[in-house]
């Protein structure tokens, strides 16, 4: 076919809109970017948040030369946000780091020295060489335990930003290969209370629903999640609703106002903490007006309550953990539904407006909206729930709202949590990086789900550790109390995003007991603050998976190269295991129940066991016949990646699985599709799980069955209103709270190197309201220094622009190196999900 | 050269008179639309002020809901007529 | 055309006075600004949030990439020979303002808001909008051409230039 130059080009620019506008034309082939010009088109999955928008990467002499949002994409449909539109300039800031470097003084190794350039070979053999006494001082602190009573003195920091086979080879790596459970990702600081909710509710991790509800749904509830700024792709999906659906409505729910209040028809800011009050006025609204959906309780749901007065997870001799009654609790106990109807009774209007401030008709028309059975409503969440001492309750005060109503999975009636990270979901919750989990929903506490990984894994009955390990903040403060003597902290900058970092995470680092590794692209505050860097390869240098917040698992191949001696964390994950003999890191008793692995190398035990390596080499190729290179593939020789990821599903679509409703397709398919949501059952992918109709695990009569507990009933859980962990007072008379900006991504350490981002937002200012600077004499502009009890920072103010906090409150974003927001920050936890509160804190603002 | 793919929506009550009315901008084509009133348009201008012009010319007319651009190519060279086999 | 171009303009090729630099709001009439200006620097040392800086020849021109004008007046103040004046008799008119052309990234379906973040005078508003991003309009009559939305935009898209002037 011939055609002119114009008639191509417009016929791209037809392509691309038909399918942004979901308008089938006839005649149209696919093809959207143009290849030609001697530039390879192929898509990707973007590199920043839990969204999972497509990105189309064009690829010329070896070098990303254009990006464009993916027309073909279910999720962007050709869309990009600023931070998409510049994505591939990630790869090229100037200080990208190319060798490996390790702090030396003298020549030798030294806490206290100065950071020189070293071979990959000298970078392991120094690791190693920190590594092997603390695996034996660990193997002789173990002679004797059980299983279920094992320690460990090495741990690792992942993240949601692993590749789904990274953040599984390291799962391994850590449980399997050193035994230890001291494995967590940085989605601990993001997801946990989620997760947490999910587990207690419906016994399964993820959403039911699915992105689809932003076009189903009549009401938007937004608990905590600045989309417009956070997830704007998403934003725009429902924006699109919101102007186009006659009587359609949006809530917002905040502690300040952001760029969703533009779009809210119910605007509405509260005083941080009385969410919890809010949502349970809104239950006790929809019982006093009998509104429920008695048939939906009746079959589907159980009552249980949650113990109360469980502290904040901070250190056990701080005076709030003494005083608390129930510290740390969360074991469930059965209630009726009378029972349950008395515990929100003192929730009234005027209660929850007294407690938060919203005046009551606002929060009446917020629970009118809810308690109407013709209205579909969709409440959305990010790290306003997550990120707070009550976190897990908060996600299922929610839950109990929607399960009162039965509005739940099914098209529109959906509470779904957002995730922050592009492979939260896919990386962080389903292969197991978390210190208490293994891959898909399994746990190290239960001696079954051990057993089962281990028969997965080919490894001896016992190996694997059955003790929780320690959580994302416990390890700092182990690191700072010599427990944990090596650390390795991969695909994220910990030293600047975990809380409280002048009393935990910096003495913790740098402990002289602690050797810590930090594998990175650029020299972040984390990377500098370690013992040893590790250059990585980012992104599309390497071949990757991403599972976003909706179940949807998306493939790309390799499209360029990493710089200089740079390599991606699976290589480095899985040459660091040729390091180790399996007699240095098992127990003789337990290498005596599998006699064959004497004498290898913990790679040949975990990596090339006859199922990671059981792929040949190929020529990875897409379907126009286009090449691309796998360098992993190639140094190791055979296909790693898909070697992994079938492994993997051994867990999640094997015949003989514990936990069915996880399944995934065969590797290929994913390369071939825009994204699978699983369960992806014979080629099928699932939309809303639990219902009939949509779900195939839901029987034919059974209707809706939350299959992920036992008795295939969710469980709606009571829990009060308790306060925050710290409240302004005289000294510290402002709350503070942290967050994000549309053009920064988390800690900046991508988006600061890419010059028009920088140019955009260089500095992280403070927000406050008008009346708070009038009070301090401070103008726009101003110098001023944020003080809290734990650490202050200096930075300029700011009374205008998208965030507008009410009287009494600031806020500041975290992604500025150079303005380190978490000096200041508490890290109180959640006490069930040890999930950060970095929402609330007290702090005062004084002019410099 | 100039060209853009818009997706314009119109109240789907309104599409017909809408075709009508963007027809008679310069540079107009209206390629297809579905039943919820959206339109996929494309324009082509030299210019790229008078194209940024007729997108906001877009939005206000009658019975116009929105209309955003989704695509944009520009160049300069007049290499447009030169083929290209696909 | 009736117009009247400086030498300096004529030699750089610059017919249609569009490098012309911008002068500090009242400033006089340019030619005499040129002609009794001393270059002694006062006015740019003076200069509260940078704007103003040394441009070429040594005379004192805004350079918006640097920051924006918030007509402190600081530099009117400290000129000794009155070219920059506070007397709006003697002033020429400040009659700049924002042009935003082809590459805003908001008209090209991308999300970016970074201008509107920083016009505190209500000119450049986003309208949410349908199938889309939200949509980036410009009130001229509201833009007072302090250049705040100049450095900050990640295209380069934003100059501030005379009112009348058409767009490159």
């Amino acid at each position: 076919m011939k055609q002119t130059r114009r008639e191509f080009i417009r016929n791209t620019a037809v392509t691309a809109t038909a399918a942004a506008a979901g308008v089938t034309l006839p005649g149209l082939n696919g093809a959207l970017a143009q290849e030609g010009d001697g530039i390879r088109w192929d898509k990707a999955a973007c590199r920043y948040c839990g969204t999972g928008c497509s990105v189309l990467i064009g690829t010329k002499g070896g070098k990303v030369v254009a990006s464009q949002g993916d027309p073909d994409a279910p999720v962007n449909r050709g869309l990009n946000c600023i931070k998409g539109y510049f994505l591939p300039k990630i790869l090229y800031g100037k200080d990208r780091l190319t060798q490996p470097l390790l702090r030396k003084s003298n020549g030798k190794y030294d806490k206290e020295g100065d950071f020189e350039p070293v071979s990959w070979d000298e970078a392991f053999d120094v690791m190693a060489a920190h590594w092997k006494p603390a695996i034996k001082k660990s193997m002789e602190e173990n002679a004797g335990k059980p299983a279920d009573q094992l320690t460990s003195r090495v741990g690792m920091f992942g993240s949601g930003q692993w590749t789904v086979w990274e953040g599984y080879a390291a799962s391994k790596l850590m449980k399997a290969g050193f035994r230890s459970n001291h494995l967590d990702p940085n989605a601990r600081h993001c997801m946990a209370s989620a997760v947490g909710a999910f587990i207690r509710a419906f016994g399964i991790d993820e959403p039911m629903g699915c992105y689809d509800d932003l076009e189903h749904a009549d009401v938007f509830v937004l608990w905590g999640a600045n989309m417009a700024e956070m997830h704007p792709i998403l934003w725009s999906r429902l924006t699109d609703t919101r102007l186009t659906k006659p009587g359609c409505e949006v809530h917002v729910l905040s502690t300040y106002e952001h760029r969703c209040f533009e779009l809210a028809d119910n605007g509405m800011v509260f005083t941080p903490q009385t969410d919890l009050a809010i949502g349970n006025y809104i239950a006790n609204y929809i019982i006093q007006n009998e509104a429920y959906n008695k048939a939906f309780l009746d079959k589907h749901v159980n009552f249980t309550k949650t113990p109360t007065d469980i502290g904040y997870g901070l250190r056990p001799e701080h005076a709030l953990e003494k005083a608390a009654k129930n510290a740390g609790k969360g074991k469930l106990s059965k209630i009726s539904f009378d029972e349950y109807a008395k515990s929100v009774e003192p929730y009234t209007v005027e209660h929850a407006s007294e407690l938060s401030g919203v005046p009551k008709d606002q929060l009446l028309r917020l629970a009118k909206a809810y308690a109407d059975p013709a209205k579909k409503v969709t409440s959305f969440w990010t790290m306003g729930m997550n990120q707070h001492t009550r976190g897990v309750w908060m996600n299922g005060l929610v839950y109990n709202i929607h399960l009162l109503m039965g509005k739940i999975s099914e098209p529109g009636n959906s509470p779904f949590s957002l995730t922050g990270q592009p492979s939260a979901c896919g990386t962080a919750r389903e292969v197991g990086t978390f210190c208490h989990r293994l891959p898909a929903d399994l746990v190290v506490a239960k001696p079954a789900h051990r057993a089962f990984s281990e028969k997965v894994w080919k490894l001896p009955e016992g190996t694997l550790n059955g003790k929780v390990g320690y959580h994302a903040v416990l390890m700092h403060r182990m690191l700072k109390d010599s427990k944990l003597n090596t650390f390795w902290v991969m695909c994220n900058n910990n030293m600047q995003a975990a809380a409280n970092l002048n009393e935990e995470s910096l003495p913790g680092w740098r402990n002289p007991d602690a050797f810590v590794t930090v594998s990175d692209p650029y020299p972040t505050v984390s990377a500098t603050a370690a013992d040893l860097i590790l250059p990585t390869a980012m992104w599309i240098e390497k071949e990757g998976a991403y599972g976003n917040a909706e179940r949807r698992t998306q493939f790309w191949r390799q499209q360029t190269s990493a710089p200089g001696d740079a390599q991606s964390d699976l290589w480095q994950l899985m040459e660091f295991a040729k390091r180790f003999r399996i007699e240095e890191v098992w127990p003789e008793e337990l290498l005596a129940k599998s006699p064959e692995y004497k004498g290898k190398t913990l790679y040949e035990v975990l990596y090339e066991n006859g199922q990671v390596n059981k792929f040949p080499k190929q020529q990875v190729t897409d379907d126009r016949g286009n090449k691309y290179d796998n360098h992993e593939m190639e140094h190791f020789g055979y296909y790693p990646q898909k070697g992994l990821f079938e492994e993997y599903r051994l867990f999640n679509s094997a015949p003989d699985i514990i936990k069915k409703g996880h399944e995934m397709a065969p590797f290929e398919a994913y390369h071939k599709a825009r994204g699978l949501r699983w369960p992806v059952i014979n080629g099928k992918e699932t939309l809303w799980r639990f219902r009939e109709g949509y779900d195939p695990h839901v029987a034919k009569g059974d209707g809706v069955k939350f299959y992920g507990k036992p008795d295939g009933k969710a469980n709606i859980i009571t829990a009060p209103y308790e306060p925050p962990a710290e409240s302004p007072d005289e000294d510290y008379d402002l709350w503070l709270s942290t967050g994000r900006v549309l053009e920064h991504w988390h800690s900046g350490s991508m988006t600061q190197r890419v010059p028009e981002l920088h140019r955009a937002v260089p500095d992280a200012v403070i927000f406050m309201h008008p009346k708070d600077a009038r009070k301090r004499r401070l103008r726009d502009g101003a110098k001023v220094k944020v003080v809290s009890r734990r650490g202050e920072i200096v930075t300029r103010v700011e009374t205008r622009g998208r965030n507008r906090p009410p009287e009494g409150l600031v806020f500041v974003p975290w992604f500025d190196a150079s303005r380190l927001i978490n000096k200041v920050t508490l890290d109180a936890t959640d006490p069930l999900s040890k999930e950060t509160d970095y929402k609330k804190c007290a702090v005062k603002v004084v002019k410099v | 050269m100039n060209i853009c793919g818009v997706l314009v929506h119109a109240r789907p009550e309104n599409i017909d008179v809408v075709r009508e009315r963007l027809l008679m901008v310069d540079g107009v084509e209206v390629h297809g639309s579905n039943e919820d009133g959206r339109m996929v348009v494309t324009l082509e201008q030299d210019d790229n002020d008078r194209m940024a012009d007729a997108l906001f010319d877009f939005q206000r007319l009658e019975g116009v809901i929105s209309a955003s651009m989704i695509y944009h190519h520009s160049e300069e060279t007049e290499a447009h007529a030169e083929e290209v086999t696909l | 055309m009736d117009k009247v171009i400086s030498r300096a303009q004529f030699l750089r090729g610059d017919f249609r006075s569009k490098r012309r630099p911008v002068r500090p709001p009242g400033s006089i009439e340019e030619t005499t600004f040129i002609s009794r200006c001393s270059r002694c620097g006062d006015c740019y040392s003076a200069c509260e949030t940078g704007v103003l800086t040394r441009g070429r020849g040594g005379f004192p021109t805004i350079d918006f990439s640097r920051g924006e004008c918030i007509f402190c007046t600081a530099c009117a103040d400290a000129c000794r020979e009155e070219v920059i004046t506070s007397d709006p008799e003697e002033s020429t008119p400040w009659d700049l303002i924002a042009h935003i052309d082809g590459n805003c990234l908001a008209k090209r379906g991308v999300i970016c808001r970074t201008c509107g973040e920083q016009c505190q005078h209500g000119a450049i508003r986003f309208r949410l909008a349908v199938g889309g991003v939200a949509l980036l309009q410009f009130d001229a009559s509201a833009c007072n051409g302090c250049g705040a939305c100049v450095a900050p935009c990640p295209t380069g898209a934003v100059a501030v230039r005379k009112s009348a002037e058409e767009s490159p």
